[in-house]
Formats: C-alpha cells, structure tokens, sequence
C-alpha cells in the first residue's frame, strides 16, 4: 500500500498516516493477518519522527483496526476492513454534523431517529 | 552485430565447427590408429582405458552431432516469440551447448592424436596441455555463444508495460510497500526440516542425508516469502522469513520501473534466478504473473513478484521523477 504525508498541509502527520492506514483497511488494499512495516522503518521512509508513526499506529489499535506485539509488529485485525468503513463514515458524520453546527446530543438524537 | 550474423553464427558457424571437431580427426588419423583406442588418462597421463576404434568413433560423431544440433537450435527462435526472461534461458542453453560440444570435440582431437601412429593403445600419452587447452577451449566457447545469444532479440518484444508515476507534490514524501507469499515453499520447506530433524534424531550427521534435507528445506522457506518497499532512498526487498536476506537497489541506480507478467518457466524456475553482476539481469521469483522490473544503470535489470507491482512502479517512477 502506498502512504504519502506533506509536511506542508495542515493536517498532523500522524493523522495523514492513521488516515491512509484506515482507508487501505477499508478498501482491503490490506487485509487480516497483513503486517504494516515497522514503525521505524516506515518513520525513516518517510523522513518523520518514529514517535509520530507510533502515535498513528496507537490510533489504529485503539480504534480495534490492528494488533500491536512485541516483537511480531503490527497486524491488521479480522475484520478490519467493515470496522474500518464505519469508522471512515463515522468520522465523516462527525464532521459534516460539525459544520452544520450540530451539538453531540443533536447528533446522537439523529443517529437513533434513523434506528428507530 | 547484426540480428542476421548472430543467427549464422550460432546456428551454422559454431555447429559446424562443433561437428568439425568431433569428426574431422577420426577421418584424417583413422588410418594411423590401432584397432583398439586409449579413451581414458590417469592424472600422470597415462592410458587406463579404452574402447574400439570404430566404436569411440562413432560415439564422438554422435555425441558432436547432438551438441551442434542443440546449439542451431537456440537460434532458430524468431525475435517476436522471444521475451526477455526467454531470452535468458536461450543464452543460458546456447552456452551449455556450445560448452559441451566444443569439450567433445577437443577430447577426439587429444584421443586420436594420443593414439596417432601406435601399434597398442597401452603406449598412449595425455599431456598436461591438452587438459588445460579442452578447459580453456570449451568455456571460451560457452562465453562466445552466450554474448552472441544475448544480443538476439530486440528488446521491443516483450510484455513489460510502462507505468505512469503517481502525482508527488514537491516536498510530499512517499512510501509503498507490498509482498508476495508462496505457501507451496513455506510448508514444502517446513515439511523438509521436520523430516530433517527425524532423519537426524535417527541417523546422527553421519551420511549427510539429515543435513541436506534441513539445508534444502532453509532455503525453501527463506523464499516462501518476500517483501518489497519502495521510498525516496530506492527499492529494498528483502526476505519475509529469514532477516538479512535482502537485496537493496538505490534509486540513483534505477533508470525507470514498469510491470511485466513473469513466467517462472523463463528463468528456470522458483526462488533468486540470474545474478546482476554475472548476467546483468537477476528475479526474486516466487509465483507466476504479475511483478516489478526495474531497470537500472548498466543495462541490468531486476524483477520481483509482488502483488500491487503496478503501484509500486507507479511510485518509483514518480521518485524518479521527482529527483530529476
């Protein structure tokens, strides 16, 4: 999979890393059972600091997209790829709710009338 | 040199020359020869072996006839079924050939002349000369037939596929990596240690059996995967299963990436075929069908099977580009 970052746009580095990991996952460029490179040699690649890849990664756990081991590196999880497309449209809902000036209660009374 | 003297030359010129040496001096000694020839030499040269005269002369014919016959062969293929990784294999073969045929040839010539003018073959002398000259003689050949076959396709035929560069934003950095997976030599390999370690638990070192099968079986699960990562320093790729094993291609050598459709059979099958330095042109071969062929300074080229090769190329190119 290919991963780009310009230092030059807005966006944090990490944030543009944990971002073309999430969408790759989510469009199964990767899938279960792939490893990602290790931090340090994707750090180097790119010319940021480790911690910043670290930091990306730490996101992607958290978000239950891949496992993070000693020593076997960082895995992408078994369905990784579903969880990753709600996760993108999550993200997304929470943006545009954001520019329309939606507070989270607003948003979240939104989510159950569409349940409902 | 042009297409067509090649053609003349490793289809006519070396195979006649092959058959030369294999016939021409039974028929000009044949009759200053004893019934009974020396056919073999102990290391002082002396005979310890032999065989009837029309027999080992028969025997040099045919085995000079099938040489020079496989040799015309390697060059009897039209440019436009030849591709580059065939190409390899024919230049491979016309050397083999060549090396063979001259090797018979040069020993009828030291046989008759051994034997030339003698009544038993008991009396027949090897010098030390004729070893040296037959060795010097048939890698000589081999070299020649090889640099001829190397040059008898134009390049233009062939599957490789040019591939455009992603757009990179000056300051933007990149980096692509991907791989490709062969399971038949992960468990083939896997399955050799284990009888390794049964055959060794059970036999001990001795026999060299248990050793061979763990030496084999390492070296098929060094290969049942690898790894490739494309960034601003160049191509590294490397084995998944065994660290350290890695070749690295730094981008000031690439001249440009492209994809082709790598057919295993055309290298002479799985695992690092060719070398960059002996034959300019070296693969990481792992499974048929799609793979990542740089082309780099000197002429040499280097292929590898991974899967996404087409966005890998993309990205070398668009490195490429970027740097100049």
């Amino acid at each position: 999979m290919l991963i780009k970052v310009d230092a030059g746009s807005g966006e944090p580095l990490f944030a543009q890393i944990a971002a073309q990991v999430r969408a790759a996952i989510a469009g199964g460029r990767v899938v279960e059972g792939d490893r990602l490179p290790p931090a340090r040699e994707l750090a180097e690649s790119l010319g940021v600091n480790m911690h910043t890849v670290l930091r990306a990664y730490g996101d992607l756990r958290d978000e239950g997209l891949v496992d993070m081991r000693r020593r076997r590196g960082v895995i992408v999880r078994a369905a990784g790829d579903t969880r990753a497309r709600l996760l993108e449209l999550a993200r997304e809902l929470k943006a545009e709710a954001a520019r329309q000036g939606l507070t989270k209660t607003e948003l979240r009374k939104l989510i159950e009338e569409v349940g409902g | 040199m042009a297409e067509r003297t090649r053609r003349l030359l490793l289809g006519v010129v070396l195979p006649i020359v092959i058959l030369g040496l294999a016939v021409l001096p039974w028929i000009v000694g044949w009759g200053d020869l004893p019934a009974t020839v020396a056919t073999h030499f102990d290391a002082g040269g002396a005979a310890d072996g032999s065989a009837p005269r029309a027999v080992q002369a028969a025997a040099s014919a045919l085995a000079g006839l099938a040489a020079a016959a496989l040799l015309a062969r390697t060059s009897r293929r039209r440019p436009d079924d030849v591709d580059r990784s065939d190409l390899w294999t024919t230049s491979a073969q016309a050397g083999v050939w060549a090396f063979l045929g001259v090797l018979m040839g040069v020993v009828s010539v030291q046989i008759v002349s051994a034997n030339h003018g003698l009544a038993d073959w008991h009396d027949a002398r090897l010098g030390l000369g004729w070893v040296v000259a037959a060795i010097v003689a048939s890698i000589g050949a081999a070299a020649l037939a090889v640099t001829i076959a190397q040059g008898l396709a134009p390049e233009t035929a062939s599957s490789a596929a040019p591939v455009a560069g992603v757009p990179l934003a000056t300051g933007e950095r990149a980096v692509w990596f991907g791989h490709a997976r062969s399971k038949g030599f992960l468990v083939g390999g896997l399955a050799l240690v284990v009888v390794a370690g049964v055959v060794l638990a059970l036999v001990g070192i001795t026999g060299g059996l248990g050793l061979t099968l763990l030496l084999v079986g390492l070296v098929l699960s060094l290969f049942s995967s690898v790894e490739v990562r494309v960034d601003g320093v160049g191509v590294h790729v490397r084995s998944g299963a065994v660290p350290g094993v890695r070749v690295e291609l730094p981008l000031a050598e690439i001249v440009a990436a492209r994809t082709i459709d790598l057919n295993p059979m055309g290298w002479g099958g799985w695992g690092y075929r060719g070398s960059l330095r002996l034959f300019r042109r070296a693969a990481w071969v792992l499974r048929a069908g799609p793979s990542l062929e740089l082309e780099l300074s000197g002429g040499r080229r280097f292929a590898v099977t991974v899967d996404g090769a087409e966005d890998a190329a993309a990205l070398v190119n668009a490195l490429l580009a970027q740097t100049t």
